[in-house]
Order: C-alpha cells, then structure tokens, then sequence
C-alpha cells in the first residue's frame, strides 16, 4: 500500500530506467561511432591532364607561322627538299633548313593545335587540326597562308582514352594538375581493373611517298599515319582509310572513307602503288593501282606488339616492339618476302633491344633499337642483315634515311647523321630538344 | 618476417611453461589467437601473437605481432595496455593499444594491373600505423590456461605508390600515384591464454 508523502516512483525504479536508457543511449552512440570508424578510405594523390577548350574559330585563327621555339616533345618527321618538318605533339611544326648538315637551323614554328600528323605535297603542307584536316601554304615557311580546312574527317581525334570532347569546342591544351582525392578503397581501383593506363602515343614519321611529274612529295617515315602517294593523300585511323584527291595541291578534297576490318592500324607506308599498313596484329598490303578505292591483297599477322613498316620491291621490314602502350615481349625485325602480295611469307627474325622507327635506303637499313642507339645494317641479303654500324644515343624512336643524311630523333635532340660511308657514319648535326 | 615469428613463439611458449607453475595471474602472459575482420572491404583474418606482463592497478602491458589479410597483407606489431575488473579467474577487461602497420604484400599485390593487356605495374608499399580498442573477457581458465574473447575495432593503415602513364589526348607520360590506405574494421577475437 502506498503511503502518503512516498513518490509516486521509487528512487530504485527511477534509477533502473534511467540506467537502462543510459545503456540503450550508450550502445546507440557505440553503435554510431564505431560504423563511423568502419569506413575504408583511400587517400589518392595523382597527377592528370585536364583539356582546356577553345572555339573552332580561335583555332583557325591560331594557325599560323611564329618565330622558331624549342623543341620539347617531337613527334613525325617529313623531309621535303632541304627542310625538316617535325611535329611538336598537339602544337604544331618546327620548320627545320638543314641544307647545312653540321649547323642546321630551326626556321620557323607553324602553330597548328592538335596536329599529330603532317604530309607535304609541292609548297603545300597537309596536318591534321584535331578532327579537320589544314591545307598551309608554306612558300615562305616564314609567312605562311592557310590555304583550307576540311572538318571532320579525323572524328576519332575528337576522343582520347575514353575521353569525349565537347563537339562545339576543340581542346587546344592539357594542362597538368596534381590532385588529391579521398575515396572509398576499392572503388575504382580493385584489383581487377588494369591500373596501367594505355599510351596512345603518337608519336611517328610520315610516310614514304612518290614523287608524281610536277609536283614533288616529301619524303617520311615508317611510323605515319599520314601518306603520299602520287597525287593521293591517304590516312588512317585505327580502323579506316581515308582518301584526300591532292590533283590540285592548294586545294585537296575528300574522296572516300574505306573501313579497315582489322583494326588496330597505326601506320600506313605507300610505295609504288602499294600501302602497307601496320596494326598491332600484323601488316596489311593494299593495292592502290584504283587510287581511289584500294583493295586488299594481303597480310601477314603477328603477335600483338607496335609494328612500323618500310618495304621495296621485294621484302617488307616490320619492327616489333613491347613496352609503355605496346604490349607484349617481342623486340624484334622480322624480313619478310612480299614478292607474293597475296601471300607473304616470312624470311627471318632478328632479335633487337626495343626497336621503333626504321628506314630503307637502297641497300642500308636503318633502325632505331631504342636505347642502344641507331643500327645501320647492310641489307642487299635479307635473310643475312650485316650490323655495318651502331650510333649511340640515347632512346632513338624516329628516322628517315634520305640522301646520305639520316634524321634520327633520339631522346635528348635530332641528330644528321651523315652516312656517305655506312661503316664510318657519324653524327654531323644536332637540334637539342629542349624538356623544360 | 619468419624469423620473428618463431621468436616470438619461442617466447610465448618459455612465458606459457612459466605459468603453467603458478597462478594464473602471473607476471608474464602468453596469448595466442584468431580474429574476424569486418570492414568495408568484406570480411577478412587475422592471427596474432601476444606477450604481456602485470602492472599495478589490475593493468597489464603486451606486445604483439600479428598476421592481417584485412585488403592486404600486413604485419601489425604492437603495444597494447589492458586494464582488468579484478583479479578473478573470470573476468572482463578493457583493452587500447597501437604500433606499426608493416606491409608484407603479395606476389600478386606487388604486381597489380594486368587489365586485358597482360602488364604488371609494380608496386612500392610502405607501412604505417595500427590501432586497436575493446573489451574482453576471460573465459574457462583452469591449470593456469584458458580462452579470452574480444571484440573491438582495429584500424591500419598503409601506403603505396606506383608508376602510371597519363594520357593528354595524343600522348602521355609518367606519373606516379601515390595511394594512402585507411581502413577501420570490428574485430572478433578468440585467443589462448599459453
């Protein structure tokens, strides 16, 4: 019974409820704090590129001749005549008179935005302008005139490791930009997901073309994407072939667009009426006797390493090269016999250190082993290449052999190297590339 | 690593000879155990290896090593203090304690990527921190042996860093990535007293 003057609720109860919601509080806050502490979190701290956009219009206006500047990140070479014309990548081309071997100097930059590829035809320059393709008058390297755009035509310019440009806008720059993220580990970085990002570097020559009566193409590399052929400008993309008619220099218009099944295709070597076309997978031979609709004729497939292309008449050169975006663990040459173009057949395999660019001149060959330098062989017997002479430099990618002077763009500049008498080849010039 | 491994089970075992003498509150303990990691990550193992010795106040110090799979593969090495209700066979205690994370990653986890292209990135780990808090409770201690079940939260740390190439639309170049590893998980232990 209940007395009077006795609380309605004994001090004992009171306390039991306010020790059970004191406890029920308590794992509640245990309970919040340790699902706070459960988080897994990754600090990641990492560089990037980020694109900084400009108009169609500010790019074209862009397009011009400037004083010479140093050069930092060379790409393809195109020889036209006694000029060197060298990408830099993305900004335009160094224009480069080496009509003196031992002293050449650098002309002129032109300012092209997004130009990775570049082919010359007469006074005319072809480069790509991101996604169009610029017509440049360089009578006077040092006062040139855009003479064309034609939009469009390089649409695969227009992304770039899954990156996709504002169609209305053309990225003119990267910008690199440190950053720090915190994230929840795991996401986007498992252990499944390749953590190695694919290199599309584009870095390569122009294409070796032939001269047609009148008017005189340059002479490239192994490595383009861009070549002459006659009066034919052909392009490839990772799996597509464009025809440009060049009949009328100044003025070069799209003709047709053929789908390369393969894929794959880095490079495109014309030669007399034939296009070799490199992929990761193996070279293909095109018949362009139909200048404007080439047909296939044959391949010969490898395993999936980068693969730079020269031929004449009889063999094809294929450098095979792993590392950076080049998968694999082939360095090799393989020579192969083209005299069936249907059916090419391979002769030998030479075992190289990290080969890139190579080069054909008569019975010399050229190539560019990576960091061993560059490898001057005697070739009149394929199947029995002689080492003539080893030019040391550092991390060689590039090189056109042409009249006695071998352009070789190696890590730290581009050498002239005179090869008048192939055993005795030494380096007559240099342009440092500057890395600042 | 080994090496140290079998020291300290050397260890344990002249601590756990020593106790099976006297009492079971001794000046030198000897504990050995399995604990289940839960954490963001999934669930994941761990075995440790502890020594402690008796302080005052019912407190008591310990150094441990142990073996964490917790996302990669580590060596937790330790101090830890712990603070018992009293002195009875049967008890509850607190614990609280921290050291060095060593990183002892795989084969596989020094070798990360591979993606559809069949290339390895190496890694460079580096070792940080390891914390660790709870409670626990003595259990079924008879000849001076006998269980301890813990529950508490744990947290490592750890760093790595590799090579990558970034891409700028039409070429790329070298970077490096350096990553900073947080990871708090809940731990259930189940150990034996040597």
């Amino acid at each position: 019974m209940q007395q009077f003057g006795q609380p309605l609720c004994p001090d004992n109860i009171i306390n039991r409820i306010s020790m059970q919601i004191s406890r029920f509080l308590l794992s509640i806050v245990a309970a919040m704090v340790l699902s706070s502490c459960l988080k897994d979190e990754v600090r990641q701290q990492y560089t990037f590129f980020r694109p900084v956009y400009k108009t169609r219009a500010e790019v074209r206006s862009e397009a011009k001749s400037t004083l010479p500047v140093a050069i930092a990140m060379p790409g393809k070479l195109f020889i036209k005549g006694s000029y060197v014309f060298l990408n830099e990548v993305d900004k335009g081309i160094h224009i480069i008179d080496f009509s003196q071997p031992s002293s050449p100097k650098n002309l002129a930059f032109l300012k092209i935005p997004g130009c990775v590829d570049m082919a010359v035809r007469g006074h005319f320059l072809y480069a790509d302008c991101y996604t169009d393709l610029v017509t440049i008058d360089i009578s006077d390297p040092r006062q040139v005139t855009v003479k064309k755009f034609i939009e469009g035509v390089f649409p695969h310019r227009r992304y770039s490791n899954g990156f996709v440009a504002d169609t209305n806008l053309v990225i003119t720059e990267w910008s690199r930009v440190d950053t720090v993220v915190r994230m929840k580990a795991g996401d986007g970085m498992s252990w499944n997901n390749p953590r190695v990002f694919m290199a599309g570097d584009l870095r390569s020559q122009g294409a070796m073309s032939s001269a047609s009566p009148g008017v005189a193409n340059g002479v490239g590399g192994s490595m383009a994407r861009f070549g002459l052929l006659d009066d034919r400008l052909y392009t490839v993309s990772w799996s597509d072939l464009k025809v440009f008619n060049t009949s009328d220099p100044s003025n070069p218009a799209y003709v047709s667009t053929i789908g390369l099944a393969q894929g794959d295709i880095e490079t495109i070597f014309p030669y007399r009426n034939r296009l070799f076309l490199g992929s990761q997978t193996g070279m293909f031979i095109y018949d362009a006797i139909n200048k404007d609709n080439p047909r296939r004729m044959g391949q010969f497939t490898h395993a999936r390493a980068c693969d730079p292309v020269v031929a004449d008449d009889t063999y094809a050169y294929v450098t095979l090269r792993s590392g950076n975006r080049c998968v694999g663990n082939l360095n090799q040459l393989d020579v192969i016999d083209i005299s069936q173009l249907t059916s090419p057949k391979l002769v030998k395999t030479y075992s190289l250190k990290g080969p890139e660019g190579l080069s054909k001149d008569g019975s010399l060959l050229f190539i560019c082993d990576g960091s061993d330098g560059l490898k001057i062989y005697d070739a009149a017997k394929p199947e029995n290449l002689v080492l003539l002479k080893t030019i040391a430099l550092s991390d060689t990618y590039d090189v056109i052999a042409w009249n006695r002077i071998a352009l070789t763009v190696a890590k730290d500049g581009i050498y002239f190297i005179d090869y008048s008498n192939p055993t005795q080849a030494f380096v007559a010039g240099k342009v440092v590339i500057s890395k600042s | 690593m080994p090496k140290l491994f079998l020291l300290l089970i050397a260890v344990c075992d002249f601590w756990g000879a020593g106790a099976q003498s006297t009492s079971r509150w001794e000046k030198l303990q000897g504990s050995v155990g399995l604990s289940l990691l839960n954490g963001q990550s999934g669930v994941s193992g761990r075995l440790g290896l502890e020594a402690g010795y008796e302080l005052p106040s019912r407190f008591s110090a310990h150094l441990g090593v142990a073996l964490d799979y917790y996302y990669l593969r580590t060596v937790p090495v330790f101090f830890e203090i712990q603070r018992a209700v009293s002195r009875q066979p049967q008890h509850f205690f607190a614990y609280a304690g921290g050291g060095m994370n060593l990183a002892w990653p795989t084969q596989e986890e020094r070798n990360m990527g591979g993606g559809g292209w069949g290339i390895a990135t190496p890694v460079a780990h580096r070792s940080g921190l390891f914390t660790q808090i709870g409670v626990g409770r003595t259990m079924g201690k008879q000849s001076g042996r006998g269980f301890v079940l813990r529950l508490g939260h744990s947290f490592k740390s750890f760093s790595e860093t590799y090579a990558e190439r970034i891409w700028n639309g039409s070429n790329s170049d070298e970077a490096s990535r350096k990553n900073l590893y947080q990871l708090g998980m809940l731990e259930c232990s189940l150990r034996y007293m040597l």
